[in-house]
């Protein structure tokens, strides 16, 4: 089982490793333009507090928000709004659709099937492997600032990004998961990332039209983009129902394509 | 205790019936030889073999076990050769081998057949020649010492020297007690080395018979020269007219000789020849019945 989870990981080692670097260089950005950022906004504070407070109100600011313009509000509206989770979802669709679906499409399933190895312990060597690849990811993405902060001597709150980790994975893995059922369910890599890609887009115009309008304020709830969410950095909450959400579809999806995968046909 | 026991095997894909109802055994040490013509159902029969699909119905017991059930206890005795050499492109002939390996364990075998079928294990299977990919497909089926080996038409794109290689190491294990189901489309392989064959077409099993008895089939070919005579009088339906030119006519005849030796007996020919027909003659008689 180590021996398939290792091989599976040196496979798609460069995809995560690309993946990576790309949080990383995007999150530098941020970190190294936060302490120029910082005092633009002060000094627009100090222009604003001379602002009549009708004028203030009409253009619904206040000074008060951009004293408090701190690291993860700059992080919370930039990177971890959307960019992040699609990275994620993107990475996480993509290991997915390889571990199984690739397998048939590209017939070397065949290879793996006909030696001693359980289907079950193949599909969860397969399963983990990506959970690893991801949590690498994540851990990447989110506690990489920490370091990085230091590095630029930004002040930042490191609770907050241990919480943007464990939420971030739980997002990712939720994403992966449910790919993965996808995954093996079906014979082919696109019908995969058509679906998962489609399900993600969908679940995003959701949680948009959402805040768009208040009758539909309800549609956030099909949506994982609702449980994470940029209060993590902002505010240090994190969204317990989103928990319980994610780490539903984790386990259902896991168990439902094991059982399937252990009873379908393949032939490729 | 048959090696491979197939017992009314059925596999149905919606309303196709791949295979409908097949039954047969091999014994341990024999050949045995798994004929039909394209989508006859020898791949799926080998796949519901290897539980990479489940049979709607019947039975596979390969050395006692069964070969849903037991199918991972199954797979470390069993050396499996598929129809298409499909692996990772980006991974070394090597690394397949060592990947195996590290699943079934060190083969004992691996560097005699290295050696015997000359496949360099340093090069990328995607720039492998195809029959270089076939090396390794047998390569791996016949490595880790396999007690049976199950091939799905094992010498494609294989030069003629290493189909001789091939065959010689399927005699020599059959020979130690190893047990060889394979399908195959080319029937002079098949005649050279198998010990019986079983004939599949539309899912039915049209035949499971000794390659020696095959041989005995009743079915000649009668060549002669024979002026101004009409064809039709020699044709019935075990009777057919396979050329006909410049008063040289050749007919393949089924069952008693007799009754075609009285009709030529009847008419002037110059000269005559009846000779059994080829095996592969008589296999394509199964294929088209």
């Amino acid at each position: 089982m180590i021996r398939l989870i290792w091989e599976t990981i040196k496979e798609r080692k460069w995809s995560v490793i690309i993946y990576c670097l790309a949080s990383i260089l995007l999150l530098l950005l941020y970190v190294s333009l936060y302490p120029s950022l910082q005092a633009q906004s002060q000094q627009l504070a100090i222009v604003l507090k001379t602002l009549p407070e009708g004028l203030l109100k009409a253009l619904g600011t206040a000074p008060s928000q951009l004293t408090n313009f701190t690291l993860e509000a700059l992080l919370g509206s930039k990177q971890f709004s959307l960019v992040f989770q699609m990275l994620g979802a993107i990475l996480a669709i993509s290991i997915a659709g390889n571990d199984i679906a690739g397998e048939i499409e590209k017939g070397t399933i065949e290879f793996l099937l006909s030696q001693p190895v359980s289907r079950l312990k193949f599909y969860f060597a397969r399963f983990l492997s990506g959970v690893v690849l991801l949590t690498i990811f994540v851990a990447a993405s989110t506690l990489s600032v920490i370091p990085l902060a230091a590095a630029f001597h930004v002040a930042y709150v490191a609770s907050s990004y241990y919480k943007l980790f464990f939420m971030g994975e739980l997002f990712t893995l939720a994403v992966y998961a449910f790919a993965f059922f996808l995954s093996a369910t079906f014979s082919t890599k696109g019908r995969v990332s058509g679906i998962g890609a489609g399900l993600i887009t969908l679940m995003y115009v959701a949680f948009i039209v959402s805040t768009l309008k208040d009758n539909l304020d309800k549609l956030k709830y099909i949506s994982f983009f609702h449980y994470f969410s940029t209060e993590i950095l902002t505010s240090g909450t994190i969204d317990r129902l989103g928990i319980w959400i994610f780490s539903t579809v984790i386990v259902l999806s896991a168990t439902i394509g094991a059982i399937f995968f252990t009873r379908r046909d393949i032939a490729v | 205790m048959s090696a491979i026991e197939v017992s009314n095997l059925k596999k149905y894909f919606g309303k196709t019936h791949a295979v409908d109802g097949i039954s047969f055994s091999v014994e341990k040490g024999e050949v045995f030889g798994f004929l039909g013509p394209n989508g006859a159902g020898k791949t799926t029969t080998i796949r519901c073999m290897m539980d990479f699909i489940r049979p709607t119905d019947g039975s596979i017991k390969i050395l006692g076990e069964d070969a849903q059930k037991d199918s991972v206890s199954l797979k470390e005795k069993i050396g499996y050769l598929s129809d298409s050499s499909r692996f990772y492109d980006h991974w070394s002939a090597g690394k397949h081998l060592l990947f195996q390996q590290s699943l079934r364990g060190h083969s004992n075998n691996l560097e005699e057949l290295l050696q015997k079928f000359g496949l360099n294990r340093n090069l990328k299977f995607s720039s492998l020649s195809s029959g270089n990919k076939r090396k390794l497909s047998i390569i791996l089926a016949l490595m880790n010492d396999p007690k049976i080996l199950i091939l799905d038409e094992p010498t494609v794109s294989l030069d003629p020297l290493l189909q001789n290689t091939f065959h010689s190491y399927i005699e020599d294990f059959a020979k130690d007690g190893g047990t060889v189901f394979m399908s195959s489309h080319n029937l002079s392989e098949v005649e050279k080395i198998c010990d019986r064959v079983g004939i599949i077409k539309d899912g039915k099993m049209v035949a499971v018979e000794k390659i020696g008895n095959m041989r005995l089939a009743k079915m000649y070919d009668v060549s002669f020269h024979a002026d101004n005579i009409d064809p039709k009088i020699f044709l019935d339906e075990n009777t057919k007219l396979v050329s006909h030119a410049n008063s040289f006519m050749v007919l393949k005849v089924k069952g008693e000789i007799n009754q075609i030796i009285e009709k030529l007996s009847k008419v002037k020919v110059h000269d005559l020849e009846i000779t059994h027909v080829s095996l592969e003659d008589i296999f394509m008689e199964y294929y088209q019945k």
